[in-house]
């Protein structure tokens, strides 16, 4: 099965922001529907004020755009996660579980293996043991991703079913890790609060922030992500894997034919989503909480796919894309401390340029009646030189050809 | 490429069933390798005392057949049941679900403001129906007639109706959960003259002082009083698993809904309105999921509270699956996974003395299967052929 969604699909980089344009548009539209059958039903919801803390109040105070880029670190990461294994043809929804057991790996090795295992004490140092904690969250999230690409390419079950499998059984069994106060030996026990956690990870993996007076949340895990994202880039666009990668997305059967070891990969594009999704785990343990707390990644994993989907799967345009999100998550929580309205507002938004992204018929009919009417068609082609696609053919019909 | 309409027709006709002897033979070894998992992690975790294996296999019989223990296991599964049913259609309609996630929490809040302002439960079990069929609906229109990504609008739904639930949750009731509202309360079958006494004939307990039999019934497990005293709603959903099947694999209107999921260009050949029967599928599920959502909320508590699905609409994703794209398969699989979960709840609070698993290794059970059995491992699994592709005339 070949993805090929909307943005990604539209054939000219103009029709594919004019796509995303109108998508926005639609999304936004269906949140403000969604306030006025809240004020229908008796709530009194003032818009203004929700449009107010939701857009503008992040950009007023520094502390403010601080927690943006904090909120766009692990946005990045989960994107890449998604994005790559998008370039391979496949869905991988299980970004959450694979960050859920990276964080999980990374909290428990720095917190309780290495500052409790005399063995280990010469790693005790930042030098080692950042990129350690780093690479253990990676290795675990490699693993949890690795299955379902092997389970894939072995015997051919669906991806996105296993991966939600994954999620789910990620979400069991972290949370005996750290949450099960009798049984696991791994849970911080001094509190006695139900809120599961490992105890604090040990000084030297710990990431420092940039400038503590500045912000308490921003930290040089940026400098990690961006680096992941221009290594993903330069993989995916300049090298002879990404080349593969992208034709086994693209077309499996011409590929397996022409040669490539599709199972390979199919496998290693999941590997290497796992990885990047279980990186973004273990930062936000060694960056901020310096410990993992259990379900502290919320929905990052999840809000992947809207970062990977909008950005069409470019690594480039993730990092954009990530800035979006974050700066609607920090939105959206401005709103939840300030008003009665939920934190989740911002879910719909999310749901709705998905739908729309992911049914390109809907925006792009809009945007081709548009261009219908704005100018004729004669002209519309001397202008962008691409005579070839007049006939009303938009990107989602053309995708549908493409996928057999 | 026309394919031969006949020969689907028997391809349909070949994959529908399950034989009986073959599923209580993988009970069987479901069971004993339930044992050994419990014992392995027992003794690896080292939390309890190391059991005698074969004193083991006595215990976990004698806890799993334990009346209580079974009556949790019906409630439980349920909801999965019917939403599992539900998955089935539009499966094998070809098309991918995984928004049943949002069907089920989306009805169950619309369930319980339908009580909470009308006061009547019937109304707000049609209510949660009509909710779980509008998003049907809503993902059909989106993967039917403007031929979306299947999966990814899927994900989309699940986050729509997760964000709309809590919004509207928490600008009505302000906290995390709703106010109390009027609810389903249990029937006992036996009260209900005519049928009663003959249901009373079936359940095994009363023949517990009986000499002879009554010792060997002990050993039975007593199924018939644990499905008494439910909700109203439980025996409506089990009425329709029967129904559902009849439909799916006895019917010709069943016949073209698993032909359209093989090949629809050969239904369409046929002369079958392709999109009209995928129409009615997804929504179809749509409402099955919302009868599921239904039994959680008002069927099984009286109130709402956020995240109380808790991953079941993918727990019934997985016992279709499990169940091999079957509807009776299905119901099957979730009455195994309610066990599960039933008897995870049961020995992790000290079902048997000295013997500690910590329920999250229940709770992942039904998950690993399901990846086994897609995997081919336990049985082979197929899926329908054009699952997951959008249908359209021109094509092949």
């Amino acid at each position: 099965m070949s993805l090929n969604i909307g943005a990604l699909a539209a054939d000219s980089r103009r029709r594919r922001i004019l796509v995303l344009a109108v998508s926005f548009g639609l999304s936004f539209l269906a949140m403000i529907i969604l306030i006025l059958v809240l004020n229908i039903l008796g709530t009194s919801v003032d818009i203004f004020l929700v449009m107010d803390k939701t857009f503008f109040e992040p950009l007023r105070k520094p502390k403010m755009v601080a927690l943006i880029f904090f909120w766009t670190a692990p946005l990045i990461l989960t994107g890449l996660s998604v994005a790559i294994a998008f370039k391979a043809g496949l869905f991988n929804i299980g970004s959450q579980g694979q960050m859920m057991v990276g964080g999980a790996a990374a909290g428990i090795f720095a917190s309780n293996i290495v500052p409790k295992t005399q063995a280990l004490q010469f790693m005790n140092r930042p030098l080692i043991m950042i990129p350690a904690t780093m690479l253990v969250g990676v290795l675990a999230g490699i693993i949890w991703g690795g299955i379902p690409g092997v389970l894939k390419a072995k015997t051919g079950a669906h991806e996105v079913i296993v991966t939600i499998m994954m999620n789910q059984i990620a979400l069991s069994f972290v949370r005996y890790l750290v949450v099960s106060q009798t049984y696991s030996p791994f849970v911080d026990k001094s509190t006695g609060d139900a809120y599961g956690q490992t105890s604090a990870i040990s000084k030297s993996a710990e990431i420092p922030l940039i400038n503590s007076s500045f912000s308490t949340f921003l930290d040089w895990s940026i400098v990690p992500t961006i680096l992941s994202a221009i290594i993903i880039w330069y993989l995916v666009e300049k090298t002879r894997y990404g080349y593969r990668l992208r034709a086994v997305g693209e077309n499996i059967s011409a590929s397996k034919s022409s040669g490539i070891n599709t199972n390979f990969a199919i496998i290693s594009s999941m590997m290497i989503s796992g990885g990047l999704a279980g990186l973004a785990g273990a930062l936000q343990v060694q960056g901020n909480y310096h410990k993992y707390i259990f379900n502290s990644e919320g929905t990052l994993g999840f809000d992947g796919i809207a970062v990977a989907l909008v950005a069409g799967n470019s690594a480039l345009w993730i990092v954009i894309s990530a800035l979006l999100f974050g700066y609607l998550k920090q939105g959206s929580l401005n709103l939840e401390s300030s008003t009665d309205i939920s934190k989740f507002l911002i879910f719909t938004l999310q749901s709705a340029l998905i739908i729309f992204i992911a049914a390109p018929l809907i925006s792009s009919k809009l945007v081709s009646l548009t261009e219908k009417i704005s100018r004729p068609r004669n002209v519309e082609s001397e202008v962008n030189g691409m005579s070839q696609d007049n006939g009303g053919g938009t990107g989602g019909e053309d995708t549908e050809g493409g996928e057999i | 490429m026309v394919a031969d309409f006949a020969q689907i027709k028997k391809l349909g006709k070949q994959i529908y069933g399950i034989s009986l002897v073959k599923t209580i033979l993988s009970f069987l070894i479901a069971f004993e390798i339930l044992v050994v998992y419990l014992w392995i992690l027992s003794a690896t975790l080292g939390l309890g005392k190391v059991y005698n294996l074969y004193a083991l296999n006595i215990f976990v019989f004698r806890e799993s057949i334990d009346t209580t223990m079974l009556r949790s296991t019906v409630s439980l599964s349920v909801p999965i049941l019917i939403t599992a049913v539900g998955a089935t259609f539009n499966e094998r309609a070809g098309v991918i679900n995984i928004g049943l996630e949002g069907i089920l929490i989306w009805s169950a809040w619309f369930s319980v403001f339908i009580s909470y302002t009308t006061g009547n439960i019937w109304l707000a079990t049609l209510g949660g129906i009509f909710a779980g069929a509008l998003l049907g609906f809503f993902h059909a229109l989106l993967t039917i007639t403007f031929k979306a990504e299947q999966v990814v609008t899927g994900v989309a739904v699940n986050l729509l109706a997760l964000g709309v639930t809590e919004v509207l949750n928490r600008a009505i009731w302000e906290p995390a959960r709703s106010a109390q509202v009027e609810s389903f309360s249990p029937v006992d079958i036996t009260k209900i003259p005519f049928i009663g006494d003959f249901y009373s004939l079936l359940i095994l307990s009363n023949y517990y002082d009986v000499p002879g039999i009554g010792g060997v019934f002990r050993w039975l497990p007593d199924i018939f009083n644990a499905l008494n005293r439910h909700n109203p709603l439980v025996y409506i959903a089990i009425f329709l698993v029967p129904i559902c099947h009849f439909f799916l694999f006895k019917t010709k209107y069943g016949l073209r809904i698993r032909v359209i999921g093989e090949h629809p260009q050969a239904a369409a050949t046929a002369g079958v309105n392709v999109r009209l029967y995928q129409y009615i599928s997804v929504t179809l599920s749509g409402a099955l999921g919302g009868l599921g959502g239904t039994i959680l909320s008002i069927g099984v508590s009286n109130k709402f509270i956020s995240g109380m699905t808790g991953g079941k609409g993918f727990l019934a994703l997985a016992a279709m699956i499990f169940g091999k794209w079957t509807v009776i398969g299905g119901a099957l699989a979730s009455v195994l996974f309610g066990f599960f979960f039933a008897f995870g709840i049961d020995l992790s609070a000290g079902g048997i003395k000295g013997f500690v698993v910590p329920i999250e290794f229940y709770q992942m059970i039904p998950f690993i299967v399901t990846i086994l059995a897609l995997a081919g491992v336990i049985g082979k699994a197929r899926a329908p052929k054009s699952i997951g592709i959008p249908y359209s005339e021109d094509e092949e």
